[in-house]
């Protein structure tokens, strides 16, 4: 029996971040080459300029300029079609139309394989196998795979979960939620400068992780779809979101879902009383001022936090 | 006293929701296109990043409130794009602004809608209601479909315009489902009094995109009648009775290709429905191809999600198919001056293309 492909290039992009090490295992498990192209930077983003769509968002031509890193060194490259990632919930709707669009501008070579990703309808071990034996495995190979590779990425999720908290200096030091999407929070471009500001000045800060405990319980009216907006909202309103000093919140440059749910919890916040801050990352955006800002927000409440500590004394 | 309900703009059909909605007792606060004044009160209170089409919706429910309006109903949707969270959003904000309009959605939480249990019309001038919309729904699509014929080719600039206004004027007056039916007879009649050039063979151009910016005649600078001035036949996708019978299943008038069809046709392209419009946009760009069609116009608010993650596709279908796509994206600093120039230099291209295709023609044959 042959393989479909030798070698499948997975960008690090999108859902590479949303289902940590979940395919690269896979594909090694079936016998198959994997190339993952290199974390973000200044490079690729420049790249992808060239043959995306102007009016994308900042993760889409990212997503774009990771395709192209690798396009002339794999035989095929993984779009899978994210529609659903927790049961009953969907993704954003960029993903709907993400592996024609990827053909569409990447021509004939490298070939882009797909599948979809749907938890609503089917359970992700089973698109797995069903993605194998169309490579030309046979089911049970593929169903051994999947459930490798699902047991390997669940490992890697519990230990960033770990890794997403931070502690600061002094256990005093305020803690901060850091909101974002997996593939905001988890990309060297957008992310990194911003996390390695807040490591610099000594405060605590926790990463949003998105496990499936943060997913409303059944029976829960589903006000909001998208399932990573979901699972912020659920930690923004949960009891222990109290020990917040602060949000910050990671957006990029024309990200729909964003806009719209950014002004909800915005709202929220301000009902809550909890500091909440917009930090917006385009192809433009300049550390410096990324650090000002973050420094002004830090400091603020730092202020504030002590003049509470001063007034519950008196 | 009578409640009064502000509705939303969907163009030229907010006519037939807007006597619907009167010859329940309600009295129905409407226009067929968002104003200036409305789209700067939207600016001001809207998020900044939201689209064109939430802004515009909001900025009518502003005016709409500053003149005494009770009640506001919103669109609601089902779909994946950002439209499903707008009712509610503008809601908040309004609330926020110390506003007291309420916003009804059109969405069931029980076996009436919330709107509906609200004014509790009695059942029988419901329905009522219900088919004599349906019946002006109808007569807007034969409008429409008429207006973009003659305007193209009538001899005197604006006569149709003109003729179109006026058929909407007296249709907002007609009030029982009979009466529509017998003025839907007579309007074909009545555009081809309108003298027109049997000569000319205008460019066919087909308009796709997003719902509100196709519809709403501020939000896309009045591209149609710009269009049509320029001697252009333009094919508006977006017809409600077609697309009610799409979504219902029963026909409203004109026909339009099912969802299932359009799938079809889409699938070599795209093999999932995305959201919004995304799939009737690439479907209607192939079918375009193939009747012989000269152009498209890819419209919608700049930002929309739905309809910018399928122009990769629209671009590779422009290529192989060899039909030239402008694409227009809108927000509220377009300026209807950049998409007049845009679209004469488009429109010039297009008639070198035809001369150089029939040049071609008569060469081979």
């Amino acid at each position: 029996m042959s393989l479909r492909y030798k070698t499948i290039g997975i960008p690090r992009a999108f859902y590479f971040h949303s289902f940590p090490g979940l395919f690269e295992t896979f594909f090694q498990l079936l016998g198959i080459e994997t190339v993952i192209s290199p974390p973000s930077d200044k490079h690729i983003l420049q790249a992808a300029t060239n043959v995306c769509e102007a009016e994308h968002c900042l993760p889409n031509k990212l997503f774009d300029g990771h395709v192209l890193s690798i396009a002339d060194r794999v035989d095929a490259v993984l779009v899978p079609r994210v529609i659903s990632m927790t049961r009953g919930y969907i993704a954003c709707p960029r993903f709907g139309a993400l592996p024609e669009a990827t053909r569409a501008w990447l021509r004939e070579t490298p070939q882009v394989l797909t599948f979809d990703i749907n938890e609503t309808k089917e359970p992700l071990q089973r698109s797995l196998r069903r993605l194998a034996v169309k490579l030309g495995c046979s089911s049970r190979e593929g169903k051994f795979a999947a459930t490798k590779a699902i047991e390997a990425m669940n490992h890697r999720l519990t230990d960033l979960r770990s890794t997403n908290i931070s502690s600061g200096s002094e256990p005093e030091a305020p803690l901060f939620l850091v909101l974002g999407h997996s593939y905001t929070l988890h990309d060297k471009f957008i992310a990194t400068p911003i996390l390695q500001k807040l490591r610099s000045m000594k405060v605590g800060f926790e990463v949003m992780s998105f496990d499936d405990s943060l997913a409303p319980p059944k029976g829960t009216p589903r006000d909001i779809l998208w399932c990573t907006f979901a699972k912020m909202y659920n930690r923004l309103t949960s009891p222990g979101a109290s020990l917040y000093a602060g949000v910050i919140q990671l957006t990029t440059f024309n990200c729909g879902c964003d806009s719209m749910m950014m002004e909800r919890f915005r709202r929220l916040c301000r009902k809550r009383d909890v500091p909440y801050m917009i930090l917006m990352v385009d192809e433009h955006t300049g550390r410096a001022g990324i650090d000002t800002r973050l420094e002004a927000f830090v400091d603020s409440i730092s202020w504030r936090e002590a003049a509470g500590r001063n007034g519950d004394q008196e | 006293m009578n409640e009064r309900l502000a509705i939303p703009n969907l163009g030229n059909y907010t006519v037939a929701l807007a006597s619907a909605v009167t010859s329940l007792g309600i009295e129905a606060w409407w226009s067929t296109s968002t104003n200036a004044h409305a789209m700067e009160l939207g600016k001001a209170a809207a998020p900044e990043s939201l689209c064109l089409p939430f802004k515009a919706h909001l900025g009518h429910f502003i005016e709409a409130d500053n003149a005494g309006v009770e009640n506001a109903l919103m669109v609601n949707s089902v779909g994946t794009c950002r439209l499903r969270y707008y009712r509610g959003m503008i809601e908040e904000i309004l609330r926020d602004m110390g506003r007291s309009i309420r916003v009804w959605g059109l969405g069931f939480d029980g076996i009436k809608p919330p709107l509906i249990r609200h004014f509790d019309p009695p059942a029988i001038p419901f329905v009522r209601a219900v088919l004599l919309a349906i019946e002006k729904i109808k007569v807007v699509d034969t409008l429409e479909i008429n207006t973009a014929y003659t305007r193209a080719r009538e001899v005197h600039v604006g006569e149709t315009s003109a003729l179109m206004e006026r058929c909407l004027r007296e249709l907002a007056g007609i009030n029982t489902p009979k009466e529509v039916k017998r003025y839907h007879r007579e309007i074909a009649a009545r555009f081809q009094q309108i003298e027109i050039r049997q000569d000319v063979r205008p460019l066919k151009i087909g308009l796709i995109g997003e719902v509100s910016v196709l519809r709403d005649k501020l939000l896309n600078q009045n591209l149609e009648q710009t269009m049509g001035h320029m001697g252009i036949e333009i094919t508006n996708f977006f017809l409600l009775g077609a697309e009610l019978g799409n979504i219902f299943g029963i026909r409203v008038g004109n026909k339009k290709h099912t969802r299932k069809e359009l799938a079809k046709v889409a699938k070599p392209y795209l093999e999932c429905s995305v959201g919004g419009h995304a799939m009737d946009s690439v479907a209607h760009t192939i079918f375009c191809a193939d009747q012989g069609y000269d152009a498209m116009v890819h419209v919608c608010p700049s930002g929309c999600m739905p309809e910018i993650s399928v122009r990769p596709i629209l671009r590779r279908i422009s290529e192989e198919k060899d039909i030239p796509v402008l694409y227009l994206s809108f927000d509220e600093h377009t300026s209807p001056v950049g998409v007049v120039t845009r679209l004469e230099a488009f429109v010039d291209i297009l008639r070198q293309r035809r001369r150089r295709t029939v040049h071609v023609d008569f060469a081979g044959g």
